[in-house]
This record gives structure tokens, sequence and C-alpha cells, in this order.
């Protein structure tokens, strides 16, 4: 009897040790690509996924050769964890610049190129877009010629949160993306994404 | 004897059945030169989703790729899959916009899977089709 449990014993070690010989070892660096552990604020794969999102919205609807966007002010006010505006911008860049029909800036620097004028009509826009108020064409006009750019992609990003039984919690990111000619004034494109996660 | 041989029989089964629920898998993969091949390299995932339209395109000079999968089974499945996308010498481009996309479909619910190439190099992708994987768990 005690051999029998003795011998099946053996022969699973064996087993598992003969499977262990072709289990590659693991280590620390993981595949960035990949979505890594999720939290309730916005963690990198989410930033990546929204970019990707708007870069394809662009793609698809084919904006001009030598298009010129800025990303404008983004409202993250209506929602509760921080938002890397920062990152959104940079990433859209680097997307768009490997894409190599449309080119991208940041506002400060288009700033910088439209001078103080440019300057005090982009915080004029700034200030109508995050108080809701429509925007002027006029002021979109004179800071497209000012600062040589075609485009102003705005985004307004909200979170919405949820407690369910048990404490789980449920959050809704949503990106609204308007895209305004700065030469006719009005929206090239209007977009919305959003991230639903369960935590 | 025969008792012992059973036993022994039945725990190697699922020490194997174990190990290869552990193993990594590429799921279904569908490459798109030099034609549209569908690879099941997962027999668990080829079990639950099936591969049913390849589409590609181009849009505006960049090239759009369109995959339908279909959940065979009457259960809810969660997926990520990726595309990866290749120039005319079969050389990937690199992008950002290559990461793991998550799905989620209902039982018997059709899945339809988009993406738009990153440059007017791509001509060729590769998409990878699996069960959800976090990083996490390496």
């Amino acid at each position: 009897m005690k051999i029998g449990y003795v011998m099946i014993a053996g022969v699973l070690l064996a087993c598992l040790a003969f499977t262990g010989c072709f289990t590659p070892p693991s280590q620390g660096y993981v595949p960035p690509e990949e979505m890594g552990t999720m939290t309730v604020g916005l963690d990198d794969h989410d930033y990546d996924l929204a970019v990707r999102d708007i870069a394809r919205k662009m793609f698809e609807k084919g904006l001009p050769k030598g298009y010129v966007v800025v990303l404008g002010p983004v409202d993250t006010r209506e929602c509760p964890y921080d938002v890397r505006v920062r990152q959104l911008q940079k990433s859209l860049q680097v997307v768009l610049n490997d894409e190599g029909t449309l080119k991208f800036m940041a506002a400060i620097d288009v700033m910088g190129a439209g001078g103080d004028a440019g300057t005090e009509i982009y915080r004029l826009i700034e200030y109508n877009w995050l108080n809701q108020n429509p925007i002027d064409t006029e002021d979109l006009q004179k800071f497209g010629k000012l600062a040589k750019i075609n485009g102003i992609l705005f985004g307004r990003v909200s979170a919405l949160e949820r407690r369910k039984p048990g404490n789980p919690r449920e959050i809704t990111y949503r990106f609204v993306w308007e895209l305004a000619n700065t030469e006719t004034g009005i929206v090239d494109l209007s977009h919305e994404y959003k991230i639903r996660k369960n935590l | 004897m025969n008792k012992y041989i059973f036993l022994l029989g039945v725990m190697l089964v699922g020490v194997v059945l174990t190990t290869g629920c552990r193993s990594p898998s590429a799921g279904v993969t569908v490459e798109s030169y030099p034609h549209n091949k569908i690879s099941v390299n997962s027999k668990m995932f080829g079990g639950w989703m099936t591969v049913t339209e390849v589409a590609a395109a181009k849009k505006n000079d960049l090239l759009q790729a369109q995959i339908a999968a279909q959940n065979t089974t009457t259960r809810d499945c969660q997926f990520e899959y990726r595309f990866r996308w290749l120039d005319k010498n079969g050389m990937e481009v690199s992008t950002p916009m290559s990461m793991w996309v998550q799905v989620s479909v209902s039982a018997k619910e059709k899945a339809l899977m988009r993406g738009i190439a990153p440059s007017k190099d791509v001509e060729d992708f590769d998409f990878i089709v699996r069960f959800l994987r976090t990083s996490a768990r390496w």
C-alpha cells in the first residue's frame, strides 16, 4: 500500500520536474504594450488607448497633407483623478509624427510663435472652452494666422465613479475631442471615447 | 494494483492539464501576407472564438483592417487583440498604436476589431487575438 503511494508521488515529482525544465525563467521586465495592473485613476495603458483612438479617428478622417494641429485646452475639472495632459500631448505628437502627413505642436510652442498677441488670443480661446462658452470664429482665425496652424484640438476628460454592493468600484472616463479648423472656424472632427473599468 | 495505476493516470492527466492551462499562447493569429492566413495556436482559444472574416482596404493611403471573430460558446468571453504593422519588405513598423486592446463579447456575439496603419509605408499586418492577460502575472 505504502509503496504504491511512494511510487505515485515519485512519478508526479518527476513529471513536475520535467515540466519545470521546459518553463522559461520569469523576469521583471514585462511587455509595456500589455495592460498591466489596473488602477482607479488613469493608468499608462488608458493614456495609450485614448491616444490611439483619437489618432485613429484623425487618420480615418484624412486631413489634408501638412495640416498642423495643436493640442489646445483640455478641461479635466470633472475628473476626480489626475489627468496628465502633457502625456496625452506628447504621445499624440509621436503618433502623428510617425504618420507623417499631420504635424502636431504643443500649445506652449504655438503661443511663442504667435507672440504676445497670439498668447492673448489663446488665453481667450482657452477661457471660453473651459467655461463652455462658444468659441469665437474670429479668434480662431486670428490665432491660426499668427501661429501658422490649421486646427486646434480641444479636449474634455470627465469621470463618473460608482460604488457597487460589496464595495467594488466602477469608473467611466469620457474623452471628448473637438478639432476646430482655424481657417473656417468649423469643427472638422468631433469624437468621444470611453473607458470603463471595474475594480 | 489496478487501483494505483488508475490513480496515477488521473493524477498525470491532472498535471498535464494544469501545465497546459498555464502555457502562454498567442491564441489565434491572422497574417495578411502573401494571402490571408489564419492560424489557431491555442485549441482552447480556438474552441471559444473563431475568426470569420478578414477585410483590408486602403483609406487615405493608410491600410485599414477589420477582423470579425465569433464567440461560439454560450458564455461571455473577455479577450484582447493587437495589430502589428509591416512594410513591403516585411519589416515591422513600430508604433505606440500597436498595443493590446481589451474586448468583451457576449455569448454567440460577433466582435469586430478594427485597426488603421500608423503610416503610409504599411503594406501588411499581423493580427493576434488571445485571452486577457495582464503583465502583472509575470
